[in-house]
Formats: C-alpha cells, structure tokens, sequence
C-alpha cells in the first residue's frame, strides 16, 4: 500500500522510470542497506574462487569439528571443510537459483498470460484452469512434487522453481493484458488491421511490465528460500556441492559437534532474503504503485 | 504471510543454536519398569525373521521376540563351537566328521499369545521354509548346506548336512534367519504374520504402527528367566538431530548412535556419564565395483579407485570406533589377511599418482563421471563423502544423490547402483561374507530375486565360487583359514569389492538403564531381557 498514487498525477513533468527507481532505491536508509547487502552478496559470488580461503570441498580428517579461529572463520563441518569457504561458494548457487528461476517463470508466465488474456474464450479457460489448479498448491509442495519426480541437480531445480512460480506471473499479466487489451489505443490498432503479434509484441508487453517486473524481483527472495528449502530437504543441490540450504542440512545432523555451520548459512539466508523483499517492495512502491505485494 | 515467511529461517536457526547448548539428563515421568529405544528409521520392514528386506532396525525387534535352537553368549559372538548356548535347544551333539547334528528341545516351552507349546515339528516348519526353493525367504544361502532335516519325535530335531561344518551353530543355528515362529499362527495370518509375530522370546508385540512404533511387553510364560522390563518400545526417529535431542531430554533411554565423524566426542562433551555401547569390529562396509558397468569393467580403472581411497584416513575420521580394512575379513577375525602377507602388487598402500596414471592408461586422463547413489544414513552418507572426494582428486566424479535408507537398499537389489556402499554386520564366519557379497549365486539381478553380491563377481569373473566350495568341503580350521586367505587374495586381485573400513555399532545409552551385561561384539542388535531400569 503506497500513498504515492495520490501525488504521481500531480508531478507535473513525468519522471523517467530510471529517475523513479533511482529515488525510491536512495531515498530510504533501509532500502539503502538492502541493495549495499545484495551488492556485496552479487560480489561474494562472483569472486567466490578469489574470496574463499580454502576450497569447500576439500576435507580433512585431523580438523573436523574446529571452532572458528583465525584460520577457519567459521570452524569446520564434520568433514574438516572450511564453513567459511562452503557459504562463500553456497552463494553462488543460492544467487543463480534466485535469479534465472524468477527470469525464467516470468518468461513462461507472462507469455501463458498474455495468450489468456488477449485471445480469451478457450484458450484462456484452459490456460487460466490449469494456472488456478496449479495455483492450488502452496509453491513448496508443488516444487517438493516435482523434485520428487526429477531428482536433484542444478536445472532441474531450475525447473522447479519455474514451474512453482509460472501460475503467479500468468495470472497476473493474464489481468493486465485483459485491462491493456481494453485500452482505445489497442482497439485502434486492431480496427487498422494490426497484426496480432505485433499488436502483443508493441501494444501490450511494455504496457504489462510493470508489475511482472516488481513480481519478479519479489520473487527473487523466494527462490532463494526455495532453492535452500529444497537443497535442506534432500532434494536440490546435492552434496558435496554446498548451497546455503544443504549446509544447513548436514549442520544440523552434526548440531553438538559444531553450530557454525547453521547459523552462517542460516544468517546468509536471513540477510539476503531480506534484502531481496526489501528492495522489491521498493520497486514495487516506485514502479507500480497500485499493485500491493503479490 | 510474507512476514513469516521472512522470519521463518530465522526462528529455525535460533532453535538451533538454542539447541546447541549443554544438556543434562533429566527423570521424568515415565515408569520405571518401561525401556524405550529410538532406531534410526521411519518404520520397519517386517518381523518375520524369514522376511526378505528386513534390516537392522527390524532385527532390534525381532532379536526380543524370537528365539533359535541355541544362542551366543549376550554382548558377543561364538568364536568356538563349545561357546553356543542352550536355548529352545537344552542340549545338542554332532557326530565327529560334523555332518549330523541332533538338537533336543526344551519342554514346555509356549508361543506368544497363547498359540501352544513350541514343538519339532514348528522348527521343522522354519527351516522346510528356508530351504524350499519356492518360497522366498532371507538369507537362503546359509541353509543351503542342510541336506535334511527329520523329528524323530516331538522334542528332537535331527539335521545332516552336505559338507561338514564344525560351526554349524553359528553358520545357521543361532542366526536370527533361523528363529522359530509358530507354525500355526503363520499359517493362520499368512501375510499378516509380518506385523503380528508369534516366537517365544521374551518380549512379545503388543501392537506396531509407523508413528507408536512397536510396544513390547514381557511375555508373562517365557520359558526362562522373565524380562527384567516390564515393557520395550522402539520408536523411530530417522532425523539425527531429533533423536540425539529426544535422547538427551531423557525421553528416549537408548538411541540408534549416530556414526558421523566426532559424534561419540561431542555427546561426552555435554553429558560424560553418556554410556556408549560399541560392537567391534561391527559392520564391515564394503564398496561393491559393479563389473557390468563402464568405466568398472576395466580393472585399471578399479585398481585406480583402489589406489585412490585411503581407507587409513577415513576409519581416522571415526576415531577408535573404526579400523581400515585390507581385504573384506575384518583383521580380528581368522582368514583376514594383513598388508605383510600380501605381494607388493596387492598392498595398495595410498597412491593418488598412481591412480591418475591408471585412469590415464585406461584412456580416462581427462577425468570421469561414475553415476551412482548413496543412502541418507549417517555412516553411509559419510564414508561415501569421504570416498567422493578423495576419488574426486584423482579425477574421478561420482554423481551421487543422497536417497532414503529403504528405498536405497531396494533399489541396490534391483541392480540400479553402479557403487553401492554396503554396511552389514558379520559373526567370525569367512565364508558368510563371501558367501553373501561375491559369490556366483548370489549375484544381484534386475528383478530383484539375485542376492548381494552387487559386483557381479563370480558371474563376469569367475574362480571364487570353485574356492568357495573348496572351503565348505574341507573339514579342517586351518586348512579353511589358508583358503579363505587365497580367496582374499584373489578378490585383491580382481577388485570386485573393496574392504573400507569396520565400524562399531554404536548405541548411545541414559545410565540409569543398565544392560545386564557388557557389548563386546556381535550383530548391529542385541537381547535387552536382562536390561532394566534404575527408578
């Protein structure tokens, strides 16, 4: 709920999206705070190999269980791996997961929408039935059914997630394409004898981004909750890879030998998700005043 | 919605480190004639000692509610003929070529709930089932010796046998597989006999359910001595965490130990009057090559793998609870071989570079991926870590997804793995061992009815069954042992399985049960009749 609606009409020159973003990124300490973490985490993943201090695979039978020291920040795990090293490189995953999965659904999503939204009749019934009964189950139950069915490994969690995520986004660019489509500059066109591609491709898409884009970035948060939801169950990143979900798994199977490995994934998580929501909600708040969150 | 969603992660992580703080044991209400022992599983596959697919937990159970002729000393193995003990049998003798053996039965003795006195002609019943080739039971291989079993009359049993086996107690006798069951009470529930079993122990099952576990209670005629508790639950908590919690918040008196690296440590830490019941030398777990696989049909690529895991370093991981292993007899035991005795081609002492040369040779410089699985259990998920990694030095990949425990071991007798880690406990019997993990029959088969022997070995290189036989037919120990140690060398040589490392067993135990008597060694289960409960 933003009250920037009331007072958009009024700025009498229209500010660029950019410029809007821009403000509303800058204007809050909070929303300051949250891109500073995310550009850190963005940094951590990316230099990962430079950043670790020891290769998070590698194990070592005579320092299991070490309680953090100047060597190890973060102790080690069970198997002598450096914590430190497997949440610096468990970034990469939860990053990669929380962003291509939101890209990806948004894609799928916004296309299954528009088609609904704009040919209507049969298609829109059947897109919008099979949207509504996948809509039906709560995103991680339905990514623990798919998951269950494929396996583990990188894409297919991709998958998942995407699949998890598709009915939001189509049912959202389903309305909005349903509104643009009533707009006189829509029927003008398809009174010219536009084609219909490119009536979708000019007409609709820039004018349904708005809110997909703000979806989307909400959605990178839950991603990444899901991917570590995923991986904590069993069945995203397997081992020996880490990803702040699956360190948080096997740290909680060896909890009395050594807590840091939970509690610096589980920070991890809690920061980055965090962040995430709160630069979305700020997005959302410039970009799109009229929609609430989700 | 957002909101918890948001905070969620954050609240499990403090639990956790709440969780993470010292423990002590406290009373609570519970009374005290009650036992209560957590399993590392979800559920039980079955107690019916004939079952096929019935695993460690099951035999917890089963191992209070069954009894064989005759029994090992509680808290140990029978290393000799003369350390059996009467049991449903009060006395039995062999002849001196060790083919006949007759078993009297003690009088008198009654079944659980009422289903009459236990007979010849019951025991008869349990083993005609086992060595009836159409019926489908566990551990058929050990029977395959009796040549034929008669009762004379109603309190004598008469078994002969092919080839002569001084341990014949041991071999069959005194397994769980040849526990006595109620002839007529199987017959009466057919399937149902699984969940509602009917021995002579002295515990029977009250009721069973996945989430209640199974509640024992003594069994009021026992033929001997009365369980010293009254009554016997094994819950089943699969989740580490939660049953080292339940354990230590005293709800729980005896848990499933949890055999990661650092664990025994870490529980002596927070509580040190924590008792630790370990066997030794406990399970022995073997990493089965699976011959019909690329790239494992090529021995260099086996001796590679070989060279590459340093079984020194992962029993180092488990501290004095394991021993690395040479061949696959654990090196307490007669027939193992040691690292001396071996030529030096056969030693395969830790050597990463030789390993890489080996791939190199075997035309797989450029690294490999070996698809396989792992099951979730704590001892197999670590020592296949361990595993993956230090192969993953040499450039081998193992792509190993975690699954359940049950659905593991189902999938491994369907020949789906291609390395499968397998973890049993064995007595002081050689031919056991290779009998179940490399002999000819009983290879693994895709429909599940092969045994497992999950390398193929005997099948697609064969030579060990010919020396098995060699072994069953001789009647003397030494002479045994000497082929049981050509045997080892052989396997060595071929490589179709590797000895990893023997781990205890290890049950974690509240002091305020006391056993009854000390665990030394035996199976991966043990009698709790005599433990009782201090108040």
């Amino acid at each position: 709920m933003s009250l920037i609606s009331d007072a958009r009409p009024s700025l009498p020159p229209q500010p660029s999206t950019l410029d809007l973003l821009r403000t509303t990124l800058f204007s809050k300490p909070g929303t300051i705070f949250a891109v500073a973490i995310i550009v850190v985490f963005v940094f951590v993943a990316a230099f990962a190999p430079f950043l670790a201090p020891y290769d998070p695979l590698s194990q070592s039978m005579i320092k299991i269980n070490r309680l953090p020291s100047a060597a190890n920040w973060l102790g080690t795990d069970q198997f002598g791996r450096d914590v430190l090293s497997r949440i610096i490189y468990g970034s990469r995953n939860s990053l990669l997961f929380g962003l291509i999965s939101p890209f990806c659904a948004a894609v799928v999503g916004s296309a299954l929408g528009i088609l609904a939204g704009y040919f209507g009749g049969i298609v829109d019934r059947i897109i919008s039935r099979v949207v509504d009964l996948l809509l039906a189950f709560p995103e991680l139950l339905l990514a623990i059914l798919i998951a269950a069915v494929l396996g583990g490994g990188f894409w297919n969690v991709i998958f998942v997630i995407t699949v998890a995520f598709v009915p939001g986004f189509a049912r959202v660019a389903r309305a909005q394409t349903m509104a643009a489509k009533r707009e006189p500059y829509v029927e003008a066109a398809i009174a010219v004898g536009v084609r219909t591609p490119v009536i979708i491709i000019r007409h609709i898409i820039p004018n349904i981004m708005a809110p997909i884009v703000v979806l989307a970035m909400l959605w990178v948060a839950s991603a990444i909750r899901l991917e570590a939801s995923l991986s904590f169950l069993g069945i995203g990143t397997q081992p020996p890879n880490p990803s702040w979900g699956n360190i948080i798994r096997d740290g909680l199977n060896n909890i009395f030998g050594s807590p840091w490995p939970i509690i610096g994934a589980g920070a991890a998580i809690t920061l980055v998700v965090l962040a995430f929501n709160l630069v979305g909600d700020a997005i959302r708040d410039a970009l799109d005043p009229s929609t609430s969150s989700e | 919605m957002t909101l918890s969603r948001r905070t969620f992660l954050g609240a499990a992580g403090a639990a956790g480190i709440a969780a993470g703080f010292g423990f002590s044991f406290e009373a609570n209400a519970q009374d005290a004639g009650a036992i209560t022992m957590a399993l590392a599983v979800r559920g039980l596959n079955g107690l019916s000692p004939q079952q096929p697919g019935t695993v460690g937990a099951d035999n917890w159970v089963m191992f209070q509610i069954y009894e064989g002729l005759v029994k090992v000393p509680d808290g140990n193995y029978a290393n000799r003929p003369e350390d059996f003990l009467p049991s449903l049998a009060e006395s039995w003798e062999s002849t001196s070529d060790a083919l006949t053996w007759t078993y009297h039965l003690r009088k008198g003795v009654q079944f659980h709930k009422g289903y009459g006195e236990m007979t010849a002609d019951d025991v008869l019943f349990c083993y005609n089932r086992q060595l009836d080739p159409k019926t489908v039971t566990v551990n058929k291989l050990y029977f395959k010796n009796i040549a034929s079993i008669e009762a004379p009359d109603a309190y004598t049993v008469v078994i002969k046998l092919t080839q002569p086996d001084p341990m014949f107690n041991g071999t069959v006798v005194s397994t769980l597989s040849a526990g006595i069951m109620s002839r007529k009470a199987f017959e009466e529930k057919g399937a149902g006999f699984n969940f509602d079993p009917i021995g002579t122990g002295p515990f029977q099952l009250e009721s069973y359910d996945d989430a209640q576990g199974a509640m024992l209670v003594a069994f009021p005629d026992f033929h001997g001595e009365k369980a010293a508790a009254e009554r016997l639950t094994f819950t089943f908590i699969a989740d580490t965490t939660a049953r080292t919690l339940a354990f230590a918040s005293g709800q729980i008196d005896m848990i499933d130990g949890v055999r990661s690296p650092g664990w025994i440590e870490s529980m002596q830490q927070r509580s040190a009057d924590t008792k630790f019941d370990v066997t030794s030398p406990g399970s022995f777990n073997f990493l089965h090559l699976n011959l019909t696989r690329k790239p494992l049909d090529d021995i260099r690529v086996r001796q590679a793998i070989r060279y590459a895991i340093d079984n020194e370093q992962i029993a180092q991981a488990y501290g004095a609870v394991a021993k690395p292993m040479v061949g696959l007899i654990a090196s307490q035991f007669e027939g193992s071989v040691t690292k001396d005795e071996l030529p030096a081609d056969l030693k395969y002492n830790y050597d990463p570079e030789k390993a890489k040369a080996l791939l190199a040779e075997a035309g797989l410089g450029g690294g490999v991926t070996i698809p396989c699985y792992v099951s979730q259990r704590e001892d197999y998920q670590t020592i296949m870590l361990i595993v993956q990694e230090q192969l993953r030095t040499v450039g081998i990949t193992l792509d190993m997804p975690v699954i359940e425990h049950n659905t593991f071991h189902a999938d491994n007798r369907n020949d789906k793995n291609a390395m499968p880690l397998n973890s049993t406990s064995y007595p002081p019997l050689p031919l056991n061992i290779f009998a179940q993990q490399v002999s000819g029959p009983a290879a693994v088969k895709a429909d599940g009815t092969g045994g497992g022997n999950y390398s193929h070995y005997g099948v697609v290189i064969p030579g060990v069954d010919q020396l098995l036989d060699q072994a069953r037919q001789e009647p003397s120990f030494e002479a045994r042992t000497a082929i049981f140690k050509q045997i080892e060398t052989k396997i060595l040589s071929d490589l179709p399985c590797l000895g990893i490392i023997t781990l205890g067993y290890v049950v974690a135990r509240n002091p305020r049960v006391d056993l009854g008597y000390e665990v030394v060694s035996g199976g991966a289960a043990w009698a709790l009749w005599r433990a009782r409960r201090a108040s």
